[in-house]
């Protein structure tokens, strides 16, 4: 499954293709959810939520491929 | 191990588009969650009452009482006025404000009536206010 049909699949509400964009940005998110060197489990679950929320929200571009 | 793609082709587009977004979008959510816990923080105090010192206003530290930066405890008169009241005083006003007994339920640990502990309540408020005008 490529990323594009990966994200579709995520945003049209598959709980298992959401889970595996949030294994994709999970190094991201970690990085993120760090407070003085060390992980924040409150911010990191605030951040995956948002990630779900930016998974719903975002419009794929519309390219036309050369 | 994950390589950074060549941003040809629709799929690698989309990626990158979303990548983007969501890394403006995870800094903007961590910069407001960080920010909003600093206001609180800034207005609340610890309730560890345990480590509070009993001997006399003039010698509480609002630092040493609260385990952290002075400069961080903008109201160190109240701390000092908590820090001067005694055992049965603090549990009084702790159980009422922060656990929202009743005074019946209070007055039962303490071995008071109702009345008594509603009355030994207001007049912990009155003291703190008292302490804390001066």
């Amino acid at each position: 499954m490529d990323f594009r049909d990966l994200l579709h699949a995520a945003q049209c509400g598959d709980r298992i293709a959401c889970a595996q964009m949030l294994k994709l940005y999970a190094p991201l998110l970690e990085r993120e959810a760090k407070v003085d060197g060390v992980l924040d489990q409150e911010l990191y679950s605030e951040l995956c939520e948002e990630t779900l929320r930016a998974i719903l929200q975002f419009k794929s571009p519309e390219v036309t491929e050369q | 191990m994950q390589f950074r793609n060549d941003g040809c082709g629709i799929d690698n587009i989309t990626r990158n588009a979303f990548t983007a977004y969501l890394k403006l979008r995870i800094e903007r959510k961590r910069r407001d969650i960080l920010a909003k816990r600093a206001r609180r923080e800034l207005h609340e105090i610890g309730t560890d009452f345990d480590t509070f010192d009993v001997s006399g206003p003039e010698e509480c530290d609002p630092a040493k009482i609260c385990g952290s930066d002075p400069v961080t405890w903008h109201n160190d008169r109240l701390v000092r006025a908590f820090a001067a009241l005694d055992e049965r005083e603090r549990y009084i006003l702790t159980a009422r404000v922060l656990d929202e007994r009743g005074f019946d339920e209070i007055g039962g640990v303490l071995g008071m009536t109702y009345k008594g502990t509603a009355s030994a309540y207001y007049r912990v408020i009155g003291k703190l206010r008292d302490m804390m005008k001066e």
